[in-house]
Parts: structure tokens; C-alpha cells; sequence
């Protein structure tokens, strides 16, 4: 029995290397994307982990577009997670969240003004479309317009343009939401 | 060369012109002041929208844990199939949905727990469910038994007569007679879009077979672990009546997974099932307690804890649910429809969704669906 289990290790698919190698270089940014979606370490965690799981379930025919994949599903997750977050708040305050849900400490007072600030900028990203709201992001992070035009799905040549129309509609919703800001 | 677009300059302004373009629009903006001025209103737009996206950047608080870490988690997540297809969205309409099996699915889930679990539940009619945390970490250890020897204990001991398809009903007194009692449904949740069904009644037998589930536990190393010999030979009946179903809203099948497919909305299906409580029989004379003692160790847990919770335990009368205890599924006891239950919270799939479980009146309920606590515990109280 002990043998026939390390034979069918051996037999283990190739490209689980492959795997390993892709998650150890992407897991870092995708995490961050992520978070910038949620701003919650651990929800950003299970969500990258979600993210390599799709990866390693459903793995896609070309292997070279496999950080732009990432991105995407990446993106999906994280984008459905931001508008849940929504409904849960909206809940939450109607309800009272005291003994049914597992609370996190609350922040100290410093640090209350710079979270409200934070869910204005995701109230606002939640608001807009999501190619809109995923640029901004993926842009912020850091990515490049090529790897930004993978992940999105568009032409590279067109992520200028995509670019300055969703910060145009970022600022001016941002404005209608939160004149006095 | 004409004006430069704002999109352009939108580019230009990340440096992610081609470099010929690039160079070309460099010399243009040093001849125009009009193009001057407008890359300025790109520049300062641009700044001020990063400055707010900024914010969300992850703090010196918020960095993730190192990748190796990140690594070993995920890899121990592809030992947790079951939990995964249990909280997916296209499972949610459990149409053969037991609510007991739902309980007992988390159970059953590692291979190691299933021969436990095939000798201890036999011995109770559900009146009460509680539950224990593990770690699944205390699993890893078993992790290179391949299970296929468990999978056969089953497919041969293990007799099934009656069950089969849930049956479309078309109204509670239909469901009534089909399955023999009269279904309570949530007045929170609207009638109009709801789906009714009634999944037959099964008897089940296991014919325990001492020596071949010992000899499992010792090839996974428990060798501390000792089945009692009174266990040997006998028939576990484990009797599911009839069960029924109500589905509410959207709950047809999920579709594969794309990636390129439009966002979706969160799922709006929630599901309530119930059934008069599974009774399982067997030989007098067989020590419940023993069993469930050794299924907590089996988990981890330390032989003077494992007697000691075992003797809070009436192993009778109640259903043990081993609860993993993981980041992204956590359980409260909550007090619902005058009794108390348990509430699970699973976040896996970036959904909200629920589980909440509880007995009443030899009745045992499962309601599953995508949404707060607030909202479960809200559904769940409705029930006439």
C-alpha cells in the first residue's frame, strides 16, 4: 500500500513546477492588486489563494499569457469581493453586527479618519465600471501598458485613452460623491 | 505634427508611447504651449486620482505573509477538495440536499475521518448538533495515504435501498403527502419564485469490518488508535427520511468558470431543506463514548481533552460536526427559530454565504444561501 502510494507521486503531473515558478512570481503583486480592492490582509490573502487555485484547476491552453490571466481572474475575484462588501455593510448597519459576525478589533482613533478615507475612494471605484475600476488599479500597482492590456483583454495601443477616461470619470464621481473633500 | 490628444499625451506622459512616437510628441511639446498646457491637465488629473488610489496601497501592516508560507497554505488546500464543492456556488440548490449529509459532509470530506465517522454515527437520532474545532493541519500528517482503501471499505460494506432523484412539487400539501409531514417555510422569503421538491426516503446499511478499518489506522500511523472488538460484524441502519427542498430565486447551475465572462451578480439563491431527524440503529452494548473519543484524537485533539469533551457529550442524541478551523470559514452558535444552531460563514469564493443548521422538534433544517448572518438568522425566524 505504502508502495503504490510513492509510485503515484512520481507520476505527478510536469507542470506543477510550472505552477510553483508562476506562483512565486506573481503572487506578490497579485496580492497587492488585491488588497487595494478589499483592505483586508487576510481576505487579500484568501483571495490570491483563490486566485492561484483557479490557476491550478483551470489552467489556460497557452502558458504564455499567464501572468495576464492571473490578473484577470485576479481582477474578478477581487472586483465581486469590493461590491459584496457593500451589501454587507449595508446589512451589518441595519442589523446590528454585534454577536453574529466576527468583528475586528476596532482601529485606533488616527487611524478611523484615514480608513474613512479609504472606503470614499472605494465607494467610489465600487461605482464605476468595472474595466474602469480595474485599470485604475492594475495601474497603480505598477503594471506596465502591455501587462495592463493582458490582464484587461484590450489592445495595448489603447490603454492611454481607456487610462485617461476612467480617472476623468473617477474624478468627477469622486466630486459629485464628496464635494467638500 | 497636429495636436496631441489628451489620450496620447496620456501615454506619453507614462512614457508608453512607441519610442519613435515617443521622441516625435517630446519635440512637439516644445514647440506648443497649447499641448504644454494640456499635458499639465492630464498630469495634474492624473496625480490626483493616484493620490487618493494611493491610500489603498497595502501599509507596512498589511504585507502578506512570505510567499513559502502562502505556498504551503495553498498546497494543503488542494487536500480540502470537498470543502471547496461544498460552499461552491453551483452546489448551493441541494436537491438531494439532506440536511444531515451537509454536516456530515464536512466530516467526511478527509478520507481519515470517514472511518470514524462510519462507526460513531451510527448511534444517535439528531437532536442536538455541536460542534468541535480541529486544526486541518493535524491531517497533513495522514496525507500520503491514498484513501482508495477507505473508498473500497465503503463500496463494500456499505448497502443503500429507497433515496434517488428529488421529485418537482408544486405546492407544500403536494410536498406533504409525498413526504409524509407537512414542510415549514420562511414567510421573509416571497413564494412566488420558489421551487419545491421531495427527495424519497433511504435506509442505508454499513456492516463494520473491525480488522480492515484497524489495519487503515495503522497504515496511517495511528497505531495508538485501538477500534474496540464489539464493533465488529454488526449493522449500522441508518434510516434518512424523506426530505424536503425550497429553493428560492436564481439557482440554476452556475457555468464554468471564465474569466472573460461579465461580472456577475452575487448569487441569489437560497435554499431550505428539512427532513424529520435521520435515526441510525444498531447493536445495544456498543460504547459511543469510546468511538467518539477516539474520532477527536483521530483529529488532533490530546487524549485527556478528547475524555474530557467526550463526557460532555450525550453521543446519542448528538450530531458532532468537526469544524475545520480555517481563514475563510468560521461558525457561531446562534439562537434561531427558539432553539439554539450552528452558523457557518464561508467567504472561499469571495461570496458571503451561509450555512445554518439546527434541530427542532426531531426536525433537522439546513439553510444555505449568499448574504450576512443578519439576513440567514432574519429567513430562518420566519418559519410557519
Amino acid at each position: 500500500m505504502i508502495v503504490a502510494v510513492e509510485k503515484s507521486r512520481a507520476a505527478a503531473p510536469p507542470s506543477e513546477s510550472a505552477f510553483e515558478t508562476a506562483f512565486y512570481e506573481h503572487y506578490a503583486r497579485i496580492y497587492g492588486v488585491l488588497f487595494r480592492l478589499v483592505g483586508d490582509r487576510a481576505e487579500a490573502e484568501d483571495l490570491t489563494l483563490e486566485t492561484f487555485w483557479k490557476l491550478w484547476e483551470r489552467a489556460p491552453r497557452r502558458a504564455d499569457n499567464l501572468g495576464g490571466w492571473l490578473y484577470r481572474v485576479a481582477m474578478r475575484l477581487g472586483y465581486n469581493a469590493l461590491r459584496a462588501a457593500r451589501r454587507r455593510q449595508q446589512y451589518e448597519e441595519t442589523a446590528g453586527r454585534a454577536a453574529l459576525t466576527h468583528t475586528a478589533p476596532l482601529p485606533p482613533e488616527p487611524a478611523v479618519e484615514q480608513q474613512e478615507e479609504r472606503e470614499r475612494v472605494r465607494a467610489v471605484l465600487r461605482r464605476l465600471p468595472p474595466r474602469s475600476a480595474q485599470l485604475l488599479i492594475l495601474r497603480q500597482s505598477g503594471l506596465a501598458y502591455t501587462e495592463i492590456a493582458a490582464a484587461l483583454g484590450v489592445a495595448p495601443t489603447s490603454v492611454g485613452s481607456l487610462l485617461a477616461r476612467a480617472e476623468q470619470a473617477f474624478e468627477t464621481l469622486y466630486r459629485s460623491l464628496y464635494p467638500n473633500d | 505634427m497636429t495636436h496631441l490628444s489628451p489620450d496620447t499625451l496620456r501615454a506619453y506622459q507614462d512614457g508608453e508611447l512607441p519610442a519613435a512616437t515617443q521622441a516625435a510628441a517630446k519635440t512637439h511639446l516644445t514647440e506648443c504651449a497649447a499641448c504644454r498646457t494640456q499635458l499639465a491637465e492630464v498630469d495634474t488629473r492624473a496625480a490626483q486620482v493616484a493620490a487618493h488610489l494611493a491610500l489603498l496601497a497595502p501599509g507596512p501592516a498589511d504585507q502578506p505573509r512570505p510567499a513559502h508560507q502562502l505556498f504551503y497554505q495553498f498546497t494543503r488546500k488542494e487536500r480540502e477538495p470537498m470543502f471547496k464543492k461544498l460552499f461552491a456556488r453551483s452546489l448551493r440548490p441541494m436537491w438531494a440536499g439532506l440536511a444531515v449529509v451537509v454536516a456530515l459532509s464536512i466530516a467526511l470530506c478527509f478520507p481519515a475521518v470517514r472511518t470514524m465517522a462510519s462507526t460513531f454515527l451510527g448511534f444517535f437520532r439528531v437532536e442536538k448538533i455541536r460542534v468541535v474545532e480541529f486544526d486541518p493541519a493535524n491531517l497533513d500528517r495522514y496525507s500520503s495515504y491514498s484513501g482508495e482503501k477507505i473508498e473500497q471499505i465503503f463500496s463494500n460494506n456499505f448497502t443503500t435501498t429507497g433515496g434517488g432523484e428529488a421529485q418537482t412539487v408544486t405546492n407544500p400539501a403536494e410536498a406533504a403527502q409525498l413526504a409524509g409531514f407537512m414542510p415549514r417555510l420562511p414567510t421573509a422569503l416571497s413564494a412566488e419564485k420558489t421551487e419545491l421538491s421531495v427527495t424519497p426516503a433511504s435506509q442505508s446499511t454499513f456492516v463494520v469490518d473491525r480488522a480492515v478499518m484497524q489495519a487503515v489506522l495503522d497504515e496511517m500511523g495511528r497505531t495508538d488508535l485501538r477500534l474496540p472488538e464489539s464493533i465488529d460484524g454488526k449493522n449500522v441502519i441508518i434510516a434518512v427520511p424523506a426530505t424536503v427542498a425550497a429553493a428560492y430565486g436564481d439557482c440554476a447551475t452556475a457555468p464554468a468558470y471564465d474569466p472573460d465572462e461579465p461580472v456577475a451578480e452575487v448569487s441569489d439563491c437560497t435554499t431550505l431543506a428539512q427532513l424529520p431527524s435521520p435515526t441510525i440503529t444498531t447493536p445495544p452494548g456498543l460504547d459511543l463514548a469510546e468511538l467518539g473519543t477516539i474520532m477527536l484524537e483521530f483529529l488532533g485533539m490530546e487524549q485527556a481533552d478528547a475524555v474530557r469533551f467526550s463526557q460532555t457529550v450525550d453521543w446519542s442524541t448528538t450530531l458532532v460536526v468537526p469544524m475545520p478551523m480555517t481563514s475563510y470559514a468560521n461558525y457561531t452558535e446562534v439562537a434561531v427559530d427558539h432553539t439554539e444552531g450552528i452558523l457557518v460563514n464561508n467567504r472561499y469564493n469571495a461570496f458571503e454565504s451561509y450555512t445554518l443548521l439546527w434541530v427542532k422538534d426531531n426536525r433537522v433544517y439546513a439553510l444555505m444561501g449568499s448574504g450576512t448572518s443578519a439576513e440567514a438568522l432574519e429567513i430562518a425566524n420566519s418559519l410557519q
